[in-house]
């Protein structure tokens, strides 16, 4: 960490962002390299696929440990869906459980010295969130047909101002994949940034290095507590806008 | 899966269990939502992604409009005034939601009646 360029004011809290490319592969002119970033997506994706498939492989009747575990997680996510978009809403439990668990072990991982956080990137985030919001789009109107565009238009509103708030609400509309994205990495970045800001001043407070380090104990609790927390947002804001485009209420 | 535990009979025994499980979680959840209620600069932090959502989205639609027609600025004027909008509206929806929420947190009688709609 902050060691590695410990001059005293070499210390870079911003350096753990750094996307290294470990394999590089051009695609018709598109950089398409295998960089850390790859490696820890790859990582939580073999982390997750072993968690949920290695742990219920007893299908033991009274779960051991890591079956209640697997089993707790689907329960908490399940109750996410049924709660919070309706027993139709489980058709795409599978997608939500995936969105939830990457995101869950990508924060997660993050948290581990040396790792490399993949949801700190505004990119990824912002992958997924378009992503969803186009996916949640395109259910609302396949399931609404036309009648989705009525979701853009409120009730009981004089027909001289329809025009104005029909563009607020579609401008509305189009800030979900922003905040959606921008909340995930923003809290990344932020907390990970602090730790290492934190970790600088161990190194260069000498003795009273203890106080910073006191606070760093405390503050990476919390930081896997947001890290929980913000993979939980993600995939609660996908439900909602999943109930949204599903049922067409505010 | 729960929905076969339901339906199968159950001994005194597990029925003991069971009560005092969901005592257990009870206090559990209460004491989450407290936890959550302290979490002010997350709540914080959630209104200011909504506004500034708006007014980028917004300014980025006027933007390209402009740059699409050549009409600057007047496309980027008016959208970023309804991006502002929008992100106001999102943010009073966000609060509307949050104030409803810890509303339901605060009332106990509210919150011991959703308890027992889910436990039937």
């Amino acid at each position: 960490m902050a060691e590695s360029n410990a001059g005293g004011v070499g210390i870079d809290p911003m350096h753990q962002f750094e996307i290294r490319r470990y394999v590089e592969l051009d695609f018709l002119g598109v950089d398409v390299s295998f960089t850390n970033s790859s490696l820890w997506m790859v990582i939580a994706v073999a982390l997750i696929t072993a968690f949920t498939t290695l742990s219920m492989s007893g299908r033991a009747l009274v779960p051991g440990r890591w079956q209640s575990a697997a089993e707790m997680t689907y329960e908490f996510v399940a109750s996410m869906v049924r709660d919070n978009v309706g027993t139709d809403g489980m058709r795409y439990f599978p997608f939500i459980f995936t969105t939830f668990m990457f995101v869950l072990f990508c924060n997660m991982l993050g948290m581990i010295p040396y790792s490399f956080t993949v949801t700190s990137h505004i990119i990824v985030t912002f992958a997924m969130a378009v992503l969803i919001f186009l996916g949640v789009t395109i259910i609302g109107f396949i399931t609404h047909g036309l009648g989705f565009f009525k979701f853009f238009v409120p009730p009981g509103i004089p027909a001289v101002l329809l025009p104005l708030l029909v563009v607020i609400e579609i401008i509305s509309y189009l800030t979900r994949p922003i905040s959606l994205s921008v909340r995930l990495f923003a809290n990344m970045l932020a907390g990970h940034t602090m730790l290492k800001v934190f970790a600088g001043f161990v190194v260069l407070m000498g003795i009273w290095g203890v106080l910073p380090l006191v606070f760093m104990v405390a503050l990476t609790g919390l930081e896997i507590l947001i890290a929980f927390l913000q993979a939980y947002v993600f995939a609660i804001l996908t439900c909602i806008y999943l109930n949204d485009a599903l049922h067409m209420h505010h | 899966m729960p929905e076969k535990e339901d339906e199968s009979p159950k001994p005194s025994a597990l029925k003991d269990l069971d009560q005092r499980l969901r005592q257990a979680r009870g206090t559990e959840e209460q004491f989450d939502s407290s936890e959550q209620r302290g979490n002010a600069l997350g709540l914080a932090f959630r209104l200011v992604t909504e506004l500034v959502a708006g007014v980028v989205v917004g300014g980025v639609i006027g933007w390209s409009l402009d740059f699409w027609f050549g009409t600057t600025p007047w496309f980027l004027l008016i959208f970023f005034a309804l991006g502002s909008l929008a992100g106001i509206l999102n943010v009073v929806r966000t609060a509307q939601v949050m104030n409803a929420k810890q509303a339901l947190d605060d009332d106990v009688v509210g919150r011991a009646e959703k308890q027992d709609t889910q436990d039937t």
